[in-house]
């Protein structure tokens, strides 16, 4: 079935597109949903929440732009008003400042597993894991990204400078990315 | 939206690389909430609304089947008393005529004559006492009891009250038997005229008029003749030329003049509940089910891709329906008939004026409007170049309001009233949606052949 004909069932409500659509992204949506919430119960949660506004939004789309993009930030805004709703994640993204860190460059290796780095991110607060997302994955701005989760940009810059912090910790200690030259350096220094 | 290069950076480009390799698959469980949100709703809509038809068809079926399961002996308690011997001057009447009873209790309760007494089967004071020679309130209170009755407005109440019904007892006149009857007529004239009030064939004339029963149903079914009409301009045609478009088209955009439409015949059916607020007001809702249609005339063609811009009013392109055409606009050979079915449902809200006649025949006027359901989008839609038809539920606005307005002829026979009269009904807001460039009103005119019972 072709996405126009796909398209055109989910706009006549048919069921048997509906469910081709949905077969089609939704591993792909779940695996979004996955890297903001908390578990994959409140994933999937997500993504049912986030999969009715699609076929109840079908008629906005227009034939422009990629079909995977526009489901892709129907799914993402989903997520963020589901964890808008969670007391603790508007305290953590708020209150959380990060202090002036200088921010190293490390390569991913090609070797390095999706579930991998997945499951780094997700071990980050929930605020810093937020801004991440929505920054390095998803490429909102960071104005953008202040005005969907109600804080000032330079709240959504410097959660997003500390996060990326801890996710390159995080790599290191799982032996993901090498560890940091300085670091290496000051090492040597001492011995 | 990016106030950078984001995968310029090429950590995150790396971070984003591998991020979107991972794939989930989700619980089927997801998929049956998706499914059932989306489709279940609508099953509830359908199904809250069959009941509804359904319960309004089953009350007027129960009430044209059985209209007198309700007319077992009714039971009128009227209490005279002596006011001066309250307890002693107790009498029990007991009639029984055209399946109506009263019966006449005293205060302690005493029915030693109502099954077998020396008295029994009297059918009326058959053992009195009532009291002569001066009109008493007693008398002024039997007159006005029928006014009293008809002016409450709780009747229901009424038919099953105890009418207390006091009587000086100076002079006492004792009946003993159906005889006695006519000698106390002769004796006292207000002994008639409690007898007269007491009568069974006048009490259930008088109950008539108690049971001026506020609700009342009514079903009908409508043979209805549809027009629609087309209007609006094709904005897109200010904003860019249509290259397949007849040059009249791009010029003049008249629509009327470039399809070829007929009315066709549809129907009605509803029920309504209503609800009587003053003599000749009633107020009434229900629920309307209307098919309607029109013809198109249309000309066979190869299959190609036609489109249905949907634009807003300030004239940029908001989104397009692309579809194949089933039928051109354009005059070919080989003219086909096609359809266009609307299925509604409609809930209308309304008033309800008798203006004229009597309890037989009257003349009511009556006005709705009507929130209704588009419950089909598959119906034809014209293309944005007017030259083919196309079929698009993307176009279709699903709820919209409907006026009615009809004058009928109402005729009583026995309980049931028949009603027939015209009616008229107008789409007030387009079949498409606001983005569509035309807009389309449906006008139905049609014969209501309807009846009415009053809820007892």
């Amino acid at each position: 079935m072709t996405e126009e004909a796909i398209l055109q069932g989910c706009l006549k409500n048919h069921a048997a597109a509906q469910k081709e659509l949905y077969n089609r992204y939704s591993p792909k949506m779940l695996a979004v949903c996955y890297r903001f919430a908390h578990n994959r119960e409140d994933a999937e949660d997500m993504l049912q929440e986030g999969f009715i506004k699609v076929f109840l939004q079908m008629h906005t789309f227009q034939s422009k732009g990629a079909f995977e993009g526009w489901i892709r930030r129907i799914i993402v805004h989903t997520c963020i008003n589901h964890l808008k709703k969670n007391k603790r994640f508007n305290d953590s993204v708020d209150i959380i400042q990060a202090s002036s860190i200088q921010v190293r460059e490390e390569n991913i290796p090609s070797i390095v597993q999706a579930k991998q780095i997945v499951d780094c991110i997700r071990l980050l607060p929930v605020g810093y894991r937020t801004v991440l997302n929505l920054y390095a994955i998803e490429g909102y701005a960071h104005k953008e990204i202040a005005e969907m989760l109600d804080i000032e940009e330079s709240t959504s810059r410097s959660q997003y400078t500390r996060a990326r912090q801890m996710l390159e910790e995080i790599l290191i200690k799982r032996n993901l990315i090498p560890a940091a030259r300085e670091k290496t350096d000051r090492l040597t220094a001492i011995h | 939206m990016k106030e950078r290069n984001i995968y310029g950076d090429e950590f995150e480009e790396q971070l984003k690389e591998k991020t979107d390799q991972l794939k989930m698959y989700p619980s089927d469980k997801v998929w049956n909430e998706v499914y059932s949100s989306l489709h279940v709703r609508r099953r509830k809509f359908i199904a809250g609304m069959t009941f509804l038809i359904g319960g309004i068809l089953i009350l007027a079926g129960t009430q044209l089947i059985f209209p007198s399961r309700n007319t077992n002996p009714k039971t009128i308690t009227a209490k005279i008393n002596n006011p001066s011997k309250p307890a002693a001057a107790a009498d029990l009447h007991n009639f029984t005529a055209s399946g109506f009873a009263t019966e006449t209790r005293d205060n302690d309760g005493d029915q030693q004559n109502r099954d077998g007494g020396p008295n029994a089967n009297v059918p009326f004071l058959h053992r009195s006492s009532i009291s002569s020679g001066q009109k008493s309130g007693t008398d002024e209170y039997i007159e006005s009891l029928p006014e009293k009755i008809q002016n409450n407005g709780r009747e229901k109440t009424v038919q099953q009250a105890s009418i207390n019904v006091a009587v000086h007892a100076d002079a006492t006149l004792s009946m003993t038997g159906l005889n006695e009857e006519e000698e106390s007529s002769e004796i006292n004239p207000a002994l008639n005229r409690i007898s007269a009030d007491l009568d069974p064939e006048k009490s259930l004339t008088q109950l008539s008029h108690i049971r001026n029963d506020r609700f009342s149903w009514e079903i009908y079914i409508a043979p209805t003749l549809n027009n629609h009409y087309l209007t609006g301009m094709n904005y897109q045609t200010a904003v860019r030329p249509i290259q397949t478009a007849p040059i009249m088209v791009v010029h003049f955009a008249n629509v009327n003049g470039f399809v070829d439409n007929t009315q066709a015949m549809g129907y009605e059916v509803g029920g309504n509940i209503l609800y009587r607020i003053s003599k000749n007001i009633s107020l009434k809702a229900g629920l309307d089910f209307s098919f309607n249609r029109y013809y198109i005339k249309a000309y066979n063609s190869n299959q190609s891709q036609a489109s249905a811009t949907l634009s807003s009013y300030f004239g940029y392109i908001a989104d397009t329906l692309a579809n194949s055409n089933s039928g051109n606009n354009l005059v070919n050979k080989n003219p086909q008939h096609y359809q266009n079915r609307y299925y509604q449902l409609s809930l209308p809200v309304g008033v309800d004026m008798k203006v004229a006649g009597n309890k037989k025949l009257q003349l009511h006027v009556g006005a709705t409007l009507q929130p209704s359901y588009l419950l089909n989008t598959d119906a034809y839609v014209l293309s944005e170049d007017y030259s083919s038809y196309v079929k698009d539920a993307q176009a279709f606005r699903r709820w919209n309001l409907i006026g009615g307005a009809e004058v009928y002829v109402s005729y009583a026979v026995g309980k049931i009233r028949w009603e027939i009269g015209p009616q008229v009904r107008y789409q007030i807001f387009s079949t498409y949606r606001n983005s569509y460039p035309l807009q389309e009103n449906m006008l139905n005119y049609g014969i209501r052949i309807g009846i009415s019972k009053s809820i007892r």
